[in-house]
């Protein structure tokens, strides 16, 4: 092991003749640490709640929950861990399409929200509290939303490639769609029922709360399927960085990766905003931490930005459950309290 | 000395036998809209999820709620709105917001029974691993109902019963008075700083109803729960116009430049001296909230004088 991390020379993973992997001794270390971290995470995070039970009880219980009474398992498995998975992976979700975005696009203020999965999903959600509630059941309204967040996203890839696909058209209409959906949420948010606003408001702020295991369970298929796609392009992704005509040069055709890519992007954004409302600000900082340590090697940089992601909304859903408990705020809302002023702070120091 | 040891260990295992066949005999079946429950026949710990309506309706009743959701902001207590202001709260725990309550705090507690309101089943799967949740009818029915199930379900219908004859007493005195209540217009109404809603709260839209009251045409076209602009409360002008307070909101004194503006001094119930200011939280939606409601209409109605728009044809 001690060969492999100092080593100069890259570690060569070869899966087929079309995906090699060489990755660096330091992506290797950072990949460890990072996978170490939401390992603490996790073990802090069960730790911690409402219910008071020490560090160590709250282990036995993960680990030997027969040996254990039954309520103290309940708290644990039924209320603590489905909320920690569920963080973990729309964290790792939205990290994953941001890197796909801001590479796609090369910019570096791309984040999920921009394909309008996040605004789309958002107005779909409050049509059918606000203006048609009791039309779907409450249990349908995320798979609704997500729906919603589909058909937004293909609008504006239609309308930005109709006369040819450009990044900078995809942005702009991209802000230009999202914007004209957030006025609208706005307005419902205003002139709505302000009883059926509020049920809305939790969702829209990013809440983890009442997340089940069989949420966990869809959210893995949706984040294993698209991601591990989406980490066997990472060298058409390399090459779009580097713009279309050095790609194209390289035997990558963008009509054909771009659109392919976007929709495994949206599928990640539209699982998690079903899942747990609005994170995406996780989609924009968690790359950007996560180029810190392996710059645009999109091999590391995915799997980096994915651990990356799932620690930082583990974190803010574990604070937000716990800093003013039995009061719950949304894990969207503390993160971009918490994750904004570090990013600040990160981007400052940043060289270049 | 053996003889004893026969007879204790007789007597314990009678008693065994007997304490479980208490506790499994306390278990029944409580059902309605929202299906069938097996709920405690005399709970001991009963967790609120609505403070406004539920717990203190829960206290009225006689029982004492062991937790109970509350508004709070940062770094204050959590205020049980209608209930704190009654009751002694101090034994009351706190578990978190009515749209999100902390599940571990209500674990916490070891409740044997959580009731909630309509748009509160969405957590009753979760929170049926702690105890058995019963949703109560809040949306679909009237106070008077829902209040009467949630007296079933904690053994004190004998109670609710007396909250029932107080209040029907106080409707039939009223319809005696006023043989034709439809001819006095109400409006019922929350003015903020530059919108204003169609609601009442602390049951009055229920006891208005009751009572067989007339609302303007502006009202019965309007929705409510949706924000209005001030210049639109020319159209719900009524011969009694009613507004509540809310004193931790400071909102006597943030609407108090609407009250002086001429569009609300040309309104019929201002001019008149019609227009009634309560205290937004000193009723809650509970039977006592009907029946203090109720008194208050009764007295500005028919123990005063009273003019309307229409002919009011009093005994």
């Amino acid at each position: 092991m001690k060969a492999v991390l100092f080593s100069p020379r890259p570690l060569r993973l070869g899966f087929s003749s079309k995906v090699n992997f060489h990755a660096r001794a330091s992506d290797l270390f950072w990949l460890m640490f990072f996978i170490a971290m939401l390992v603490f995470l996790f073990l802090w995070s069960a730790a911690t709640g409402s219910y008071q039970l020490s560090v160590w009880d709250s282990w036995s219980i993960v680990f030997d929950p027969a040996s254990m009474p039954d309520r103290l398992v309940q708290v644990i498995w039924e209320f603590r861990l489905p909320r920690m998975f569920a963080a973990a992976l729309c964290g790792a979700a939205l990290a994953i399409a941001g890197v796909v975005l801001q590479s796609i696009t090369r910019n570096a203020l791309a984040s999920p929200g921009l394909i309008g999965v996040e605004a789309g999903a958002s107005a779909t959600m409050l049509v059918f509290v606000v203006i048609l509630p009791s039309v779907i059941p409450i249990v349908f309204l995320p798979v609704t939303a997500m729906l919603g967040g589909f058909i937004v996203a293909t609008f504006i890839w239609v309308l930005s490639s109709a006369a040819g696909y450009s990044p900078v058209r995809l942005v702009l209409v991209g802000v230009g769609i999202t914007s004209m959906l957030s006025a609208f949420t706005e307005m419902l948010i205003t002139y709505g029922d302000i009883e059926l606003v509020e049920s809305a408001l939790m969702w829209l702020g990013g809440s983890l709360y009442q997340t089940s295991w069989q949420q966990v369970y869809v959210m893995v298929f949706w984040l294993v399927i698209p991601g591990t796609l989406i980490w066997l392009s990472f060298r058409q992704l390399n090459l779009l960085v580097l713009g279309d005509k050095v790609a194209f040069s390289k035997g990558v055709d963008n009509r054909k990766t771009v659109p392919f890519l976007l929709f495994l992007s949206v599928a990640l954004t539209s699982a998690s905003v079903a899942t747990a409302g609005t994170l995406t600000f996780v989609g924009l900082i968690a790359p950007h931490i996560a180029r810190r340590f392996c710059s645009n090697r999109h091999g590391a940089l995915i799997p980096l930005s994915a651990l990356i992601g799932a620690c930082l909304v583990v974190l803010g859903d574990t604070l937000g459950r716990s800093a003013f408990a039995p009061l719950q705020l949304p894990a969207g809302l503390v993160l971009v309290l918490v994750g904004a002023p570090y990013f600040i702070i990160l981007m400052g120091r940043l060289k270049r | 000395m053996r003889a004893f040891k026969r007879v204790s260990m007789l007597f314990i295992g009678v008693l065994s036998i007997v304490s479980v066949s208490v506790h499994s005999a306390e278990m029944r079946t409580f059902e309605n809209q929202f299906g069938k429950v097996e709920v405690p026949v005399n709970p001991k710990c009963v967790v609120s999820l609505h403070d406004f309506s539920l717990t203190i309706q829960l206290y009225e009743l006689g029982i004492r709620p062991c937790g109970s959701v509350a508004r709070k902001r940062f770094w204050s207590e959590p205020y049980f709105r209608g209930v704190q202001h009654r009751f002694d709260t101090t034994d009351l725990a706190y578990v978190g917001s009515h749209k999100a309550p902390d599940e571990e705090a209500i674990a916490a507690l070891n409740p044997d029974l959580i009731v909630g309101l309509s748009y509160q089943d969405k957590f009753k799967e979760k929170l049926s691993h702690i105890a058995p949740v019963v949703i109560l009818p809040t949306n679909e029915t009237s106070i008077e109902e829902w209040a009467g199930q949630l007296a079933d379900i904690v053994g004190e219908t004998a109670r609710f019963k007396d909250q029932q004859r107080e209040y029907h007493w106080i409707i039939s005195e009223f319809k005696r008075l006023i043989p034709h209540p439809e001819n006095i217009t109400v409006t019922t109404l929350e003015v903020y700083e530059d919108n204003f809603q169609l609601i009442g709260r602390g049951g009055l839209d229920e006891v208005i109803d009751d009572m067989g009251l007339g609302r303007p045409e502006g009202y019965l076209k309007a929705k409510q729960g949706i924000n209005y602009s001030l210049e639109r409360i020319s159209d719900m002008d009524a011969d009694i116009i009613i507004d509540t307070y809310e004193p931790l909101l400071n909102s006597r004194k943030d609407t108090a430049e609407f009250r002086e503006s001429p569009q609300w001094k040309n309104l019929f119930a201002v001019q008149n001296n019609q227009f009634l200011y309560f205290n937004r939280s000193r009723f809650g939606e509970s039977m006592d909230g009907l029946i203090g409601s109720a008194y208050l209409l009764f007295s500005h109605i028919v123990e005063r004088e009273l003019k309307t728009q229409k002919p009011s044809t009093e005994e």
